[in-house]
């Protein structure tokens, strides 16, 4: 997958995240996005991994982010809320087209996923 | 905790991240303080916390180059050491031999005084002894309502007449023993309820052995004491009970034995040991046969030190106290060595620091260097501890239920105490040598002498290695002379050349009286025609120290029932009256020198009527010279008396002296079998002889403490030596000029003498003060020596003395012969 897109699994788990938040009208901010991939995917995530991989998302401008408010739960501290650029959407088009393609004529043998 | 999170996540995170992460970290932190609780929620954040700051540290690492100078600093360690590897190979193998020597010695006393037998509720285990079987005492522990399990067993001698007659310690215990104790057999299985009497269990040491681990032994019979045996199970050699030393196991049955039988009881858990105590001794009081003659033994626990005795338990921690004090002198030498070699690098760490090194990085690379240094005697401390477990004097191994492996606590410990000393011999002058002004650094490292607080350092860990090896080279003096003086001690009766072959399983043979006193005298008559013996006695025991429970057992005395001949055998003289004319129990005794002036402190023993608790009255004929028992224990050597043979006991001693050789053992077997199928016979190794063992204990520890002196004293004299020469090449530049100012070698290699006599002068004085106060701690182990013996201040001393000039002869030698022109040009 990386050789075709440059994106790493957590990476594409990180962007699908991040527009499934949107998606539902959420916000996208670390906490959110760990909790996202944890629920889907059912499996326990470090979360040093996450901000790191969300950082490096953003330095290669696959991520948009900007300050959100904060609450009092958080004591005051604001939210690093992220969005999808147009290249992360084409990036993660791109690895879940490969995946889709890779997957083509094994039904049998994968099931219906 | 929350300052500390924000402050770790600061220290790591780029700093516009952090006010956005630590809020979603405490809205998280929020839902797991409802959910989970204050504790769990506090544990999560910890975990949490460093799960973030990890990727973003290794990164920060990769950012600066770490991984290229981490590898830069190992190969730079790896020069450092290789490049003069004998200081470093020095003190690995010294560490090495410091923490095997400390693991293996408390691996012992671990297995000997600190671990519970190896036993299901070891704890709770009790045992009793009594003088014979009883059935109605087993039935009244297990009607007591105080046990959850109750069996017995009685030790015996296991002659395996198939192998040569080879001879073993053996067990009868009630079927029920085995699942008690909780052990499974390796092969095959145990008793069950009302097994027949001729199974027989064997360890996997036997079976090994004596029997080549034959597979197909289990269900065949062999022939044991004389009787035929079917091999039902192979115990794992680790399982040793009722002693150390068993390693056969036969049913016992309590209604039909007579011998010596312990109960063992597994208390039910919350039974208090007074409430047992007292309910065991109103038991035996109303239940067990209590001799007039026997005293009784008081119910103990099982545990690992109940059953050690007294000297045993002493000894260990003596051993340990000696263990701890080369620990500590192998230490110190390992201190020594690296501070020697860290001042002589003073130049290199002053050259770094000049050329931009930061103080950090110096000492980063020192504790990498004397890390590798430690670890590496690690890993060869473990192969020592093994050897030296192998080799742990056998004393210490008879006397534990449990296997003396080495043992992973101590191990730890003295890892834990050996990088203490190695880190710190290393930073603290790397500290002091690696300071801020680098031009200072280098004019102090160009000096010829050293730091104050290295000479000093140095010279005070020698001063007291010097001390400690003082000390216990005269401890350990004082244990050999003590143990020369138990072997070399005159005992009144002379046991070289002869041989003494056991009898048993005369009554089977011979059930009545009469017959056996048949048998016995043509027995005589069967020996007397052996071409190879040149004289003969039978005993029913044997000297200098008869097995206790015998048949002329007497509280405080030692008992023999002997033929005529007997004396001359053992060259005991008669010192005054005659010997018994018959050997029919008559009412006639002989009584020893000391027992002569006890029973009749006025004179006029011969003739007198001989009265003693427990025997009968009789009419002493005789005076024999006294049999001394040189034992660590004076209560061990008691006074003799002999009585003429009888023909009551089941176990007979042929005593023979041979003209050029005895006859082989089977041989000895052959022929007397010939008499009777089902005698059994075995000859007496000296090591089985009780006497032996009472030596065994001296022995182990004369061994183990000569080998501490010696380690203390050649590690005492190799630092002497490394640090006369080290001091040697650090004043070549100011020898050098005053032999070019017209100083003699002589002169110079006063100088060096005084520096190391002075160090060993002062060491050796308070070794001195040391030695005799652990001398005096040691008296219970000493025989016929006192604590101001000449020999033993003077050859240790000597020993020291020699080894120090040995020592300190080459350096003095290096200093006094060394071109001047070179010395000052070198510098």
């Amino acid at each position: 997958m990386s050789q075709t897109t440059g994106l790493g699994e957590l990476e594409v788990l990180l962007l699908l995240a991040v527009l499934q938040l949107v998606e539902q009208g959420d916000d996208a901010y670390g906490s959110a996005i760990k909790r996202e991939v944890e629920r889907r995917t059912g499996r326990a995530t470090p979360r040093g991994s996450i901000y790191v991989t969300l950082d490096r998302l953003a330095a290669k401008h696959l991520l948009a982010s900007t300050e959100g408010r904060g609450s009092a739960i958080r004591g005051g501290r604001p939210k690093r809320l992220f969005t999808v650029t147009p290249a992360g959407l084409k990036a993660v088009k791109s690895s879940v087209g490969v995946l889709a393609r890779m997957q083509r004529g094994l039904e049998k043998i994968l099931g219906s996923t | 905790m929350w300052h500390w999170a924000e402050r770790t996540i600061a220290r790591h995170m780029p700093p516009d991240r952090v006010s956005a992460v630590v809020g979603d970290l405490a809205e998280d932190y929020d839902e797991q303080l409802q959910l989970r609780g204050r504790i769990r929620a506090v544990v999560w954040l910890i975990r949490e916390t460093r799960s973030l700051s990890r990727p973003y540290a290794r990164a920060r690492f990769d950012e600066a180059g770490g991984r290229i100078m981490l590898r830069d600093e190992l190969t730079h360690v790896w020069r450092a050491l290789t490049v003069r590897p004998w200081v470093p190979i020095a003190c690995a193998s010294l560490l090495a031999l410091a923490i095997g020597l400390f693991t293996a010695m408390f691996s012992v006393i671990d297995s000997l005084v600190l671990r519970p037998v190896p036993f299901d509720g070891a704890e709770r285990l009790i045992e009793q002894t009594f003088a014979r079987a009883e059935p109605d005492v087993l039935a009244a522990w297990k009607a007591s309502g105080l046990f959850d399990a109750v069996e017995a067993a009685s030790p015996f001698q296991t002659t395996f007449e198939s192998v040569h007659g080879r001879s073993v310690v053996g067990a009868r215990v009630t079927p029920g023993m085995f699942s008690m104790l909780g052990v499974e057999p390796e092969i095959g299985r145990t008793f069950p309820p009302h097994a027949p009497h001729e199974e027989v269990v064997l360890s996997e040491n036997v079976w090994r052995a004596l029997f080549g681990g034959d597979p197909t032994l289990l269900g065949r019979r062999i022939r044991l004491n004389g009787e035929t045996a079917q091999v039902v199970g192979i115990m794992p050699s680790t399982f040793r009970f009722p002693t150390p030393a068993t390693s056969v196991w036969r049913p016992l049955d309590l209604n039909s034995s007579q011998r010596i039988t312990t109960i063992y009881g597994r208390t039910k858990p919350g039974v208090s040991w007074a409430e047992v105590a007292g309910r065991l001794e109103a038991i035996a009081t109303h239940h067990a046969y209590i001799p007039r003659n026997y005293r009784g033994v008081p119910p103990i626990g099982a545990a690992a030190s109940a059953t050690l005795s007294e000297h045993t338990r002493q000894a260990t921690g003596v051993l340990m106290a000696g263990v701890t004090l080369v620990f500590l002198v192998l230490s110190a030498n390992v201190v020594v060595l690296l501070l020697s070699r860290l001042v002589q690098r003073r130049l290199e760490f002053a050259t770094c620091a000049a050329l931009g090194a930061s103080r950090a990085r110096l000492l980063r690379q020192v504790i990498l260097e004397h890390t590798a240094i430690a670890a590496a005697g690690m890993v060869a401390s473990l192969g020592v501890a093994h050897v030296l477990n192998a080799f742990l004097p056998s004393h210490f191994i008879r006397q534990t239920l449990n296997v003396v492996d080495l043992d992973e606590r101590a191990l730890v410990a003295a890892v834990i105490a050996s990088f203490a000393c190695v880190l710190l011999a290393g930073l603290v002058p790397a500290w002091a040598g690696t300071g801020p002004a680098p031009a200072s650094a280098l004019r102090r490292a160009h000096a010829s002498g050293r730091t104050s607080f290295s000479r000093l350092t140095t010279q005070g860990l020698l001063v007291s290695q010097i001390a400690l090896a003082t000390a216990l080279l005269m401890a350990s003096t004082l244990l050999v002379r003590s143990f020369v003086n138990l072997m070399a001690a005159d005992r009144g009766l002379d046991v070289r050349g002869v041989h003494r072959v056991r009898i048993t399983n005369a009554d089977a043979a011979f059930p009545s009286v009469t017959e056996r006193a048949g048998a016995e005298a043509i027995l005589r008559e069967e020996v007397d025609r052996w071409p190879e013996v040149a004289a003969s006695a039978l005993s029913r025991e044997i000297p200098p120290l008869p097995a206790s429970g015998g048949e002329a057992h007497v509280e405080d005395l030692e008992g023999y029932r002997v033929s005529p001949e007997f004396f001359s055998i053992y060259g005991i003289t008669i010192l005054g009256g005659q010997l018994f004319q018959s050997e029919s129990d008559t009412d006639e005794i002989i009584v020893s020198e000391r027992l002569a002036g006890v029973a009749f402190p006025a004179g006029q023993a011969i003739g007198g009527v001989f009265r003693w608790p427990g025997m009968r009255p009789r009419r002493v004929i005789g005076i024999a010279r006294e049999i001394t028992l040189p034992a660590l224990d004076p209560a061990f050597d008691k006074p003799e008396f002999y009585l003429p043979m009888g023909a009551t006991s089941r176990t007979l001693y042929l005593n023979l002296r041979c003209r050029e050789a005895c006859p082989p053992a089977e041989t000895m077997q052959q022929r007397i079998r010939r008499l009777h199928p089902a005698l059994s016979a075995t000859v007496v190794q000296p090591g089985e002889l009780p006497f032996a063992t009472q030596l065994e204990l001296p022995s182990a520890i004369a061994q183990v403490s000569a080998t501490f002196g010696i380690v203390a004293l050649l590690t005492a004299s190799c630092g002497l030596y490394s640090v006369l020469t080290f001091i040697a090449r650090r004043r070549s530049r100011e020898f050098g000029i005053r032999q070019m100012l017209g100083a003699s070698p002589r002169h110079i290699r006063q100088l060096v003498l005084r520096q190391g006599a002075l160090v060993v002068a002062c060491g050796t004085l308070i070794g001195i003060i040391g030695g005799w106060i652990v001398s005096r701690s040691l008296s219970a182990f000493l025989y016929g020596v006192v604590l101001l013996d000449p020999l033993t201040w003077t050859a240790p001393l000597a020993l020291l003395a020699a080894a120090s000039v040995v020592a300190m002869w080459l350096p003095c030698r290096t200093a006094a012969y060394a071109n001047p022109v070179m010395l000052v040009r070198e510098e």
